[in-house]
């Protein structure tokens, strides 16, 4: 049994992830930090969940010792609360992404390290159902020898969300980047999990072309190529019309040398409609619950998580990458220098 | 009405498949002769249409009385030489795609033409297949808003080419890149109203044809239009053979909402018989002939004053410099910038 902070309540995965630590049988949700724009929502979250409601990190070490923490603040402020979090020996589970800068990366990278805290970044990808199964294939050799994966992830403008106050999502400084790098850093990860190998050189378009009102980018092109031969493309950010019946939608398709793979959504759902629209309604959803017990898994026998910090910097670094040869025009090559 | 005299040169794949059948529903039209390098091949053809005459001479053919039309059906690095050879015969052309391998044969192509101040229509069946037909509508219609990228997938499941192909030869077909790639390029032009600013492009070459005779058969090209606008295509020779014998997949993605099409979302009739395998899905969505009576029946609408083009030779010229920089850019592994 672990006992668990939730801290920062800013990012869009949290509606998901407090539920879910919450009704994990193998943690105790005991504390809710949330100084930030959503204090209200995390007071009301913290009295339906049993949790304290705390308005500064400083209180979190005067109660029961913790023993781990998900972090849901803008990426600008990771760095800092890991370094306060992992010398005080918790863990942590920090969404995406890891940090802002490749130099914040290595610094969070080193202080875990430095501490012996894990450090998991839930990259939900690899927790679908469809994507786990893929990835099986390509591991038994079913479809031969891979070659190329065609990538798409979109979902729907952040200040859609109801309840939340997602405006930090719009300021780069603070976010990292704009709808291409936040939507699409998952796929960037599942896409170098996918592939088996370290992406070698990015190409990419990013720009804001969707939607008039917002100060960042809203959709980004790449393609991608792996050390071992595979090339992928990718294309995601913040498309989905308000009016799409699913917020996410998701799709790889993989060319192997003995056959192909469609992955055209990431959850079993079913159709449901009204007079006014359809929602497409998963019916079976296994992500975030099995990252979060991966990462309490991880914590309990005291090994890595499935999905390391190194992975969520390789990703970072893909990703920047992709901002970079956006704004010049050419591929960049990897590792960046 | 005035009763079209038609020649065709090139009796194999696309002529069996499209132009022969669809030549036979458009009654203001007749084919008088038939080319074709393998002799069987041309009187095979004419067979199928009474009085045609065979050839197996361009030349011979060109000199004959009696053709208004020259409808060009052969393998693709011949499609410019021989489209300028019947211009300059004084012969009204139409050309299957690609209009040429290489944009200086394009060019040299549309020169000739109005030198010689005689119809040059470039058969973009794209533009007539009324699946596509209908996502331009509705663009036109403003539903989604202004679209800003275009998404498309055209995958042959393994059974095209077949080993023996001349596909297989890139100097003949150019690759999967001008075979399907012209296709795409003309295609995100049209729904995007704009030209291709930079190219940016990577392929394989995946099935044992494909090491074999170094034409790629797979590829992926991103294309910069003004304003952030994008496109992203993927074309394959070397998907399985299974599924379908051609897929594709379109997405349009607007200031306003999205548009999209695939074969399997699409499918009014899916078949599954009694060996294990996979539903098929394309029975019923083969544009076959239909989409080029739409499109020979456009073009003589064109020669008669009654429809302007909907594909110019300069759109299919363009599409041409646009694989081109395709090519250029897999080779240097650099973006390619169109002036």
């Amino acid at each position: 049994m672990l006992n668990f902070a939730i801290v920062g309540y800013d990012h869009a995965h949290l509606p998901r992830y407090a539920p879910a630590l919450a009704e994990n049988p193998r943690v105790r949700l005991r504390a809710l930090v949330a100084p930030g724009v959503n204090r209200t929502l995390a007071r009301e979250d913290a009295r339906r969940f049993g949790a304290a409601y705390l308005e500064d990190l400083e209180s979190l070490w005067h109660g029961e010792k913790i023993d781990a923490a998900y972090i849901g603040t803008p990426p600008d402020e990771h760095l800092a609360v890991i370094g306060e979090l992992a010398s005080r020996g918790v863990h942590v589970l920090c969404d995406k992404p890891l940090a802002t800068t490749l130099a914040d990366a290595d610094a969070i990278l080193s202080l875990t390290q430095r501490h012996h805290v894990n450090l998991m970044v839930p990259f939900n990808p690899r927790y679908q159902l469809p994507v786990m199964r893929l990835k099986a294939m390509l591991q038994s050799g079913e479809l031969g020898s891979l070659r190329a994966i065609h990538a798409t992830k979109y979902g729907k403008l952040p200040s859609w969300i109801p309840g939340l106050d997602t405006r930090w999502f719009f300021d780069r400084a603070r976010a990292g980047f704009g709808g291409f790098g936040d939507i699409g850093i998952h796929a960037v990860d599942a896409l170098r999990w996918l592939a088996g190998s370290e992406a070698v050189r990015v190409y990419a378009s990013i720009d804001r072309a969707v939607h008039r009102d917002i100060a960042t980018d809203d959709i980004g092109t790449a393609i991608i190529d792996f050390e071992n031969g595979v090339v992928a493309c990718l294309q995601s950010g913040w498309v989905n019309p308000a009016g799409n019946p699913s917020w996410l939608s998701v799709s790889f398709e993989v060319l192997g040398t003995e056959g192909a793979a469609l992955i055209e959504k990431p959850y079993h759902d079913l159709d449901a409609a009204d007079e006014k629209r359809m929602d497409q309604l998963p019916w079976w959803r296994t992500d975030i619950s099995m990252l979060v017990d991966e990462f309490i898994d991880s914590v309990e026998t005291g090994r890595p998580p499935a999905i390391t910090g190194s992975d969520a910097r390789a990703a970072l670094e893909i990703t920047l990458a992709a901002y970079r040869s956006s704004e010049t025009g050419q591929p960049v090559a990897l590792p960046l220098k | 009405m005035s009763e079209y005299r038609v020649a065709i040169l090139g009796n194999g794949g696309i002529f069996k498949l499209a132009h022969g059948p669809a030549w036979k529903r458009i009654p203001r039209a007749k084919v008088v002769a038939t080319c074709d390098v393998v002799e069987e091949r041309a009187v095979e053809a004419a067979r199928e249409f009474d009085g045609a005459q065979p050839f197996t001479r361009a030349e011979d053919l060109l000199k004959r009385d009696g053709i208004d039309i020259v409808d060009i059906c052969t393998p693709s690095d011949t499609h410019a030489p021989l489209a300028i050879q019947a211009l300059e015969a004084g012969k009204h052309v139409i050309c299957e795609k690609p209009m040429a391998l290489r944009p200086s044969d394009s060019s040299r192509l549309m020169e000739v033409a109005a030198a010689r101040k005689r119809h040059l229509f470039i058969g973009h069946t794209r533009r007539f297949d009324r699946r596509w037909v209908q996502l331009k509508e509705q663009i036109a219609s403003g539903r989604i808003g202004e679209p800003v990228a275009v998404r498309r997938s055209e995958r042959c499941w393994g059974g095209f080419p077949s080993s023996q192909d001349w596909h297989w030869n890139l100097e003949q077909s150019g690759g999967v890149l001008m075979d399907l790639g012209i296709h795409i390029a003309d295609f995100f032009a049209w729904l995007l109203g704009g030209p291709v600013q930079s190219v940016y492009a990577r392929a394989l070459k995946v099935r044992e044809e494909a090491r074999e005779t170094g034409c790629f058969d797979f590829a992926l090209v991103q294309m910069g239009f003004p304003g952030g606008k994008r496109g992203l295509m993927e074309v394959s020779w070397t998907h399985p053979a299974a599924y379908a014998p051609f897929y594709s997949a379109t997405e349009v993605i607007g200031t306003r909402g999205k548009l999209t099409l695939t074969d399997k979302g699409t499918a009014p009739l899916t078949v599954v018989k009694k060996e294990i395998g996979v539903p098929r899905y394309s029975t019923l969505l083969s544009s076959f002939p239909d989409t080029f009576v739409e499109e020979l029946g456009h073009f003589l609408d064109c020669m008669e004053g009654a429809a302007r083009p909907r594909i110019k030779a300069s759109e299919a010229h363009q599409a041409v410099r646009v694989v081109d920089a395709a090519f250029r850019s897999i080779a240097s592994g650099q973006p390619v910038s169109l002036p």
